[in-house]
């Protein structure tokens, strides 16, 4: 089964769409998140937090702010979420479940460009990326297929 | 992989991935009308626009209610942003 990414027309991040699911706080919002390798963790951006009508005054703030894209933010835990996502196969939905999301306040610091949310290692571990390659664009999926890989 | 059936659900995915699509197609002419703002989109019809995301969606509110879920809103780059994501 393939998850399809899209590439952004006005960033260089890869992103996938998704829809944000937490029965505790009535949460059911479609969203999309950029592709971080790098990252350990996935985390709700602040304009998706507003958009997703997450109630930050009712979470619990995590131990300490994250930095990210040169912006320091306080973060909230966003406990039991779904995350949903289409997947190549008419009528098959891929669900991944998270103990909880962190998701970022407004930034301590300056107003800079926003941050879009990211999908990180905790997310992306169980997936193998495939990459339809043209010179320019082609598309890329994700994927849990068993692919062998001969290097 | 986990694998949910659910048409309803996928039907409203799908609503939303068109909007999305929408946006990513008239990525150009958004950025030349709303740089560094975010825009909203709903049935493929923009439905609102703000530099500043809590005024964006209390401009929606009224008229979609818990329905603003369902909108796709995406923030406009005027240039390709050069940010590190990778939280520290």
């Amino acid at each position: 089964m393939k998850i399809e990414c899209r590439r952004d027309p006005g960033s260089p991040y890869l992103m996938v769409w998704a829809r944000l699911e937490c029965d505790a706080y009535g949460i059911r919002c479609g969203t999309e998140f950029a592709i971080d390798t790098g990252s350990p963790m996935a985390i709700l951006s602040y304009p998706q937090a507003v958009s997703c009508l997450v109630p930050l005054d009712k979470l619990a703030k995590a131990l300490k702010p994250i930095r990210i894209g040169g912006v320091v933010a306080d973060a909230y835990i966003l406990p039991d979420v779904k995350l949903l996502f289409r997947t190549t196969e008419r009528g098959k939905l891929f669900a991944h479940h998270m103990a909880h999301l962190y998701v970022l306040g407004p930034t301590r610091t300056q107003m800079q460009l926003p941050v879009p949310g990211i999908l990180g290692a905790d997310f992306l571990d169980q997936f193998t990326f495939i990459s339809f390659s043209k010179q320019r664009g082609g598309r890329v999926f994700i994927t849990d297929e068993d692919i062998k890989l001969s290097l | 992989m986990p694998v949910l059936e659910d048409t309803t659900l996928e039907s409203e995915m799908e609503q939303f991935e068109r909007d999305m699509n929408w946006i990513y197609t008239h990525y150009e002419t958004l950025k030349r009308e709303y740089p560094n703002e975010f825009v909203a989109v709903f049935n493929q019809t923009l439905v609102a626009h703000s530099p500043d995301i809590e005024s964006l969606i209390a401009s929606v509110q009224p008229r979609f209610g818990q329905q603003v879920g369902n909108i796709a809103i995406k923030f406009i780059y005027a240039e390709p942003p050069a940010i590190v994501l990778t939280p520290q």
